[in-house]
């Protein structure tokens, strides 16, 4: 007999209207509040140099404050770059990873840089054939100390900046931390022992997946999916960083050497520390 | 009653919220715990290991030996790079000669060079080596000469190929390899790393393993900066890198030498030339490796025979006529020729009938001349001089020769002394045979270790030689008839259609 009035109340519009329509109308409106996720793809198809990393920073700062932005997928296809540039990237997702998932899609190539890069990433991806590795450091040895009439300065360095042993002896301070960012980023499922890793050979994706380097292989779209899985969500939007920074993509001109053609070159156009695969068929550096 | 609706309505609420959020979000991301970058402050760059105490012989030779540095086959390195190595080169009592290419003014050729040498060092050559100067080489090191041979993987040359239109490194490995082929001794074309342990970059190479050798004596590390390996058979390996040091080539290898010596002590190469250079030649034991290397260049002993000529004589020189060797003012003059071409070359000659005791000499008579110096050649095994003008002379390796015309050069080589005879059938013909003393060469004649036959004087016609031959020379045209048979043209060669 109790339950018949509470019965009787619910058949009323006014109380369906209330206590039922009304609150699934706001809540439907308020459920809006919650963003649709998305994946922020950030690309580099370049050289990793003082403008190409600029870019990139920019990119990752808004990934990481961008809540909407719950995940990124980085695509690279790149030699490297620059000691300083690489280095420099490379701890910025360090600390994006540290609030999002971070995943590299390899596309062509992630060779010395491009794998330091790699490195700080949650997991790799790549297309089958792309080409990964060739971790280690390559420098053009400075000029051996010289004096010269007109020119006189205050220490032997001054006009070359340190010592051509120093500097090989620096450049394995620089493979040294190289050596660490991949094996703490890798953990255990670097199946490579140090003399492989430091070999500096490059590998076809799918050797580099047999030696731990990478996590799988197939195409963007399933990366991004695997990015999903990593930040726990699904029925995402994805969105184009480059678009969002104000730096507009940079032009690897700035970096490689052209020649009086007008042709690109593989190779810096100035001397300097390098985290760079430099393919065999230009071996000269400036 | 109104509280439960007030729930209901709640719960409503919240239904599309949630929906929203479990459609698009199935959880938070938890970042690895064990996340970090490397910590670069703990990297620390490696530093040369420490000169070895023990400190390099310091004793001077008193006899200064020649030692050549080749020059003249596109060396790749600068003499400013070797200037502690050459020092203390000179300071152990060597002389340094470098040869440069013969066509530069002045330039004594190798050949000549190698006569009086105790040492050829060649290193980083990429111009090749002809054969002569291989062979020339070969027997050097046959007599006692030193080969000390460095190749290095950072000193190729980069050049354009034209035979295959394209650029790269030309190798000096196979530019040595030709000069070494003799002595079983060959270069890789490679370069030795070690990813493991290695001084301060993978291709600084610590080497421990040493064979058992005068060059390895107290060595416990060495460290090559950037070295080939090197490879041999009949040889011994000197020095040798660990289980971790791998060769370019193959990225694997164990036992992979870098010095090697040839089978008869006389050649050693080395597959690094850093070492040599400052400040490397400071690090580890590398100083005492530099200063074994310099016992082996100045160690050897040099034996010389005639071919080493005018370099055989090793004090003042006295020249000794016999006794019917008349003095004349014809052959007054040639003699002085001699002295000037020994003083030209800072050699004392005097001419005398009392030798000092601690001169060499050289002894001109005629084949029966009772010289008392003749007992020297007793010592000679099947040497018979002519007893007179009809005889025959024997000689070593030569057997039976008419004297008639031929000269006979014999190099004796005592402990106190050094005797030069230059003997033939005549004193005019032993002067006509002392002028290659003045050219420096034996091409002209025939040459057998410590002997040579020259031609000196005219042969005598014993009635075997020209009036037996016909000179009656026919040298008139044949007339045409002559060119065909009697009987006219042959028939025509047969064709296939006939």
């Amino acid at each position: 007999m109790s339950d018949a009035p509470a019965q009787e109340n619910w058949k009323t519009p006014r109380t369906i209207l209330i206590f039922l329509i009304l609150p699934l109308l706001v809540g439907s409106t308020f459920a809006f509040i919650i963003p649709r996720p998305q994946i922020g793809i950030i690309r580099l198809n370049d050289a990793i140099y003082f403008e190409s990393a600029d870019a990139l920073i920019q990119q990752i700062e808004h990934a990481r404050e961008d809540t909407q932005i719950r995940a990124v997928l980085l695509v690279l296809n790149t030699p490297g770059g620059t000691v300083v540039d690489t280095e420099a990237v490379y701890l910025e997702l360090i600390r994006l990873r540290a609030r999002k998932p971070v995943v590299v899609y390899v596309q062509g190539m992630a060779a010395s840089g491009g794998y330091y890069l790699s490195a700080a990433a949650n997991e790799i991806y790549s297309g089958p054939s792309s080409v990964i590795g060739n971790v280690g450091v390559i420098v053009t040895l400075p000029e051996a100390p010289f004096i010269v009439e007109d020119i006189v300065t205050t220490g032997p360095y001054k006009m070359t900046g340190t010592g051509r042993d120093t500097t090989l002896r620096e450049i394995d301070v620089i493979k040294q931390g190289f050596y660490q960012a991949v094996v703490l980023g890798r953990g255990d499922r670097l199946k490579l022992d140090v003399e492989g890793l430091l070999s500096g050979r490059t590998w076809l994706a799918s050797e580099a997946l047999q030696h731990g380097l990478i996590d799988g292989l197939g195409s963007l779209s399933e990366a991004l999916d695997h990015t999903a899985r990593l930040a726990k969500i699904q029925h995402y939007d994805t969105v184009e960083l480059q678009d969002l920074s104000d730096n507009p993509l940079s032009s690897a001109v700035g970096f490689f050497t052209e020649t009086a053609e007008g042709i690109i070159t593989p190779l810096p156009n100035k001397a300097g520390i390098f985290l760079l695969y430099i393919p065999p068929s230009a071996r000269r550096l400036p | 009653m109104k509280r439960y609706r007030i729930y209901v309505a709640v719960g409503i609420f919240l239904l599309p919220i949630l929906a929203r959020g479990l459609w698009f979000y199935r959880g938070w991301y938890l970042a690895p715990s064990t996340l970090s970058a490397p910590d670069y402050t703990s990297f620390r760059m490696p530093l040369p290991p420490t000169n070895s105490e023990q400190s390099p012989e310091e004793d001077v030779e008193p006899d200064r030996r020649v030692v050549l540095l080749d020059y003249s086959h596109n060396n790749q390195f600068d003499f400013a790079e070797l200037d502690a190595f050459l020092e203390e080169l000179t300071l152990r009592g060597a002389s340094i000669e470098i040869v440069r290419d013969t066509y530069e003014p002045g330039e004594l050729p190798l050949r000549e060079r190698l006569k009086y040498a105790s040492a050829y060092v060649v290193m980083t050559p990429q111009a090749s080596f002809a054969t002569t100067t291989v062979q020339l080489v070969e027997r050097f090191v046959a007599r006692g000469g030193r080969l000390l041979v460095i190749s290095d993987p950072t000193r190729n040359l980069y050049d354009y190929y034209y035979e295959y239109f394209s650029e790269g490194y030309l190798s000096e490995a196979f530019i040595a390899d030709s000069l070494l082929a003799p002595f079983d001794i060959s270069y890789a074309n490679d370069f030795l790393y070690n990813l493991i342990e290695n001084e301060g970059n993978f291709r600084h190479v610590f080497f421990r393993q040493f064979a058992e050798d005068t060059l390895t004596d107290n060595l416990s590390e060495l460290v090559f900066y950037g070295a080939r390996s090197i490879q041999t058979n009949s040889g011994m390996k000197l020095i040798t890198g660990d289980e971790q040091t791998h060769s370019s080539q193959v990225n694997a290898g164990t036992d992979l030498a870098v010095a090697v010596r040839s089978l008869d002590g006389g050649v050693v190469a080395i597959g690094d030339l850093s070492f040599l250079t400052a400040p490397y030649n400071q690090v580890a034991d590398n100083p005492i490796f530099i200063d074994h290397l310099i016992d082996f260049l100045l160690d050897g002993e040099r034996s010389l025979d005639l071919t080493d000529y005018p370099y055989i004589f090793q004090n003042s020189i006295s020249l000794l006529k016999s006794e019917d060797f008349d003095l004349t003012a014809d052959n007054l003059e040639s003699i002085t020729a001699i002295q000037d071409t020994f003083h030209a070359r800072g050699q004392a000659l005097v001419f005398t009938d009392e030798p000092e005791e601690d001169s060499d000499l050289i002894v001109l008579a005629p084949y029966d001349s009772e010289s008392e110096y003749f007992e020297m050649l007793d010592s000679i095994d099947g040497l018979e001089m002519p007893i007179d003008m009809f005889a025959t002379l024997s000689v070593p390796h030569f057997g039976e020769i008419d004297p008639s015309g031929i000269g006979l050069v014999l190099l004796v080589q005592g402990e106190e002394r050094t005797t030069l005879f230059l003997l033939a059938a005549s004193t005019d013909d032993v002067l006509e045979l002392a002028g290659f003393l003045e050219t420096d060469e034996l091409d002209s004649c025939m040459v057998w270790e410590n002997v040579a036959l020259c031609k000196a004087g005219a042969a005598t016609d014993f009635g075997f030689g020209f009036d037996e031959y016909d000179f009656n020379f026919d040298f008139e045209e044949p007339l045409p008839e002559d060119l065909f048979p009697e009987d006219g043209p042959q028939e025509p060669t047969p064709t296939p259609e006939s």
